[in-house]
């Protein structure tokens, strides 16, 4: 009880004592009350027995008056005292909670800028200190998150501009690489033309050799610049629905016209249709060709086979050449890989016809893989029937 | 009569060579290497055909097809337009020229959209 008793708070304090007095002032008025009443009774009774009972009426009629009187005037006082007591409670305990409150909106609301008083030594005093402390403290993390977000925008600017710049040597490349390739190409074909006319052979078999150097530079300058537009996201797809054998079909015919030691053989059919990019699958298809072909020197057979299960058509293409091992089947999707071979150790490319081809077929919805097995390999992709 | 063609282009290379095919096909070849005010050049020069690259200097390829169809007496000019853009054709289509021919092309393409649109 009595640790209980001194363990009141200052705040506890200030709220009790005033109540404590007021008891105090009502007991001190009943004691003094019944004392005087209790110090004339003796006066009372001797009236009575003297039979003077007008007098004892008298004298207890003015006890009683001075006791009202007496209890009227510290009633008075006691009520002025709870005035100037409930001013003194709203002055240090509702005003500074208010005025707490008022700040904690403020500071809710991001006015850092809002002066928090402290009204005293007590806990609403500590509270208000620990409130201002934490404040500043907020608005140092703020400053400090303000300061990152600026720096972060400016970075981010940044990077827009060298996206921005990257986007501009896409373009640049790309008029800049193939313009002269496009001049080059179409003398090469006048000079065709004129050592057929003058019949030349010889000339027009170096003339042919060049035109395919003058093929692989564009394929070259092509990966390239598809490789750019996937890092920087900017692979755009022209979605259209159409026949996936007849796409096939017109791109095996093509690559047919092109390749000359080997024959491409095309299996099955799907007779299905597919949404995407025609051009950037034929792409695909082309890709995974001219990798068998390259891939399969003193062989003289490509398969290409059409399948359907389900809602997705499933196309491979299958050589006979040297093969993928097992650990390499993975990587050589992955963008500048190229298989090292030490009994074939040099094939031209970039490594970058795969990575290129994975990510079409990913953006079409489907999968593509590789398979190996000693003799040769077979890379399937797949691609959901629309 | 020789049939006009007008070619815009600011590579000499690509000018040379197209000139140099056209020609050799009996088609008279003008040349612009910017296309500023492109409707009045066009007007003067009364062409049959117009081929544009999409790089040109001044208002561009795709801009000069738009103000050219827009204008009721050069609409009926078949417009090929000429890019190493991948997607020339999508590009063409959008501002309304009559063909496209992506760069690095062969020439026997580039005397058959020429020769199917001076028909």
């Amino acid at each position: 009880m009595i640790k209980t008793f001194k363990q009141k708070t200052r705040l506890e304090w200030r709220i009790l004592w005033p109540i404590i007095i007021l008891v105090l002032i009502s007991f001190l008025t009943l004691v003094w009350s019944m004392g005087y009443l209790l110090a004339n009774e003796e006066f009372i009774k001797n009236d009575i027995k003297s039979h003077t009972l007008e007098k004892a009426i008298d004298l207890y009629s003015n006890i009683i008056n001075q006791i009202f009187i007496v209890d009227i005037f510290i009633t008075v006082c006691a009520i002025l005292l709870l005035i100037v007591l409930f001013n003194y409670l709203k002055r240090t305990i509702t005003e500074p909670i208010v005025s707490l409150s008022k700040a904690t909106t403020a500071i809710a609301d991001g006015n850092f800028k809002i002066d928090i008083p402290t009204p005293g030594n007590d806990e609403l005093g500590r509270l208000a200190t620990n409130l201002r402390e934490m404040k500043d403290k907020l608005y140092s993390y703020y400053q400090d998150l303000q300061k990152e977000v600026k720096s972060k925008e400016r970075e981010l600017d940044k990077s827009k501009e060298i996206e921005r710049r990257k986007d501009e040597f896409i373009h640049l490349t790309s008029h800049e690489l193939k313009t002269p390739v496009t001049t080059i190409k179409a003398f090469n074909q006048l000079l065709e033309r004129y050592f057929t006319e003058i019949k030349d052979k010889k000339a027009m078999d170096y003339l042919v050799r060049m035109d395919k150097q003058i093929e692989r530079l564009t394929r070259l300058i092509n990966e390239l610049l598809d490789t750019s537009r996937i890092q920087s996201g900017k692979l755009q797809l022209n979605e259209e629905r159409f026949p996936l054998d007849e796409m096939v079909n017109e791109t095996v015919e093509d690559m047919r016209s092109i390749v000359s030691h080997h024959k491409i053989i095309l299996k099955g059919g799907t007779k299905a249709s597919v949404k995407g990019d025609r051009y950037r699958l034929s792409q695909v298809l082309i890709n995974l060709l001219n990798n068998a072909v390259k891939y399969s020197p003193g062989t003289d057979r490509v398969v290409v086979k059409l399948d359907k299960q389900d809602h997705q058509a499933t196309i491979s293409v299958q050589d006979f050449g040297i093969g993928i091992p097992k650990s390499e089947q993975k990587k050589i999707f992955e963008r500048f890989y190229r298989i090292q071979n030490e009994k074939n150790p040099s094939f031209p490319g970039l490594g970058l016809g795969l990575y290129i081809a994975a990510e079409i077929i990913k953006r079409h919805g489907g999968e593509i893989g590789a398979e190996s097995s000693g003799r040769g390999s077979t890379f399937i992709f797949t691609l959901p029937v629309a | 009569m020789r049939k006009k063609i007008l070619l815009c282009d600011d590579d000499e290379g690509v000018v040379e060579v197209v000139k140099i095919v056209l020609a050799e096909k009996g088609y008279a070849v003008e040349v612009l290497y910017e296309c500023g005010e492109i409707d009045k050049q066009v007007k003067k020069i009364k062409p049959d055909l117009i081929i544009l690259d999409l790089w040109i200097p001044e208002i561009g390829g795709e801009q000069a097809t738009r103000v050219l169809k827009a204008d009721p007496a050069t609409r009926n000019i078949p417009i090929i337009i000429l890019s190493a853009h991948h997607d020339t054709e999508k590009l063409a289509k959008a501002v309304g020229a009559d063909a496209f021919l992506k760069k690095p092309f062969d020439i026997t393409v580039l005397e058959n959209i020429v020769g199917k649109h001076l028909r």
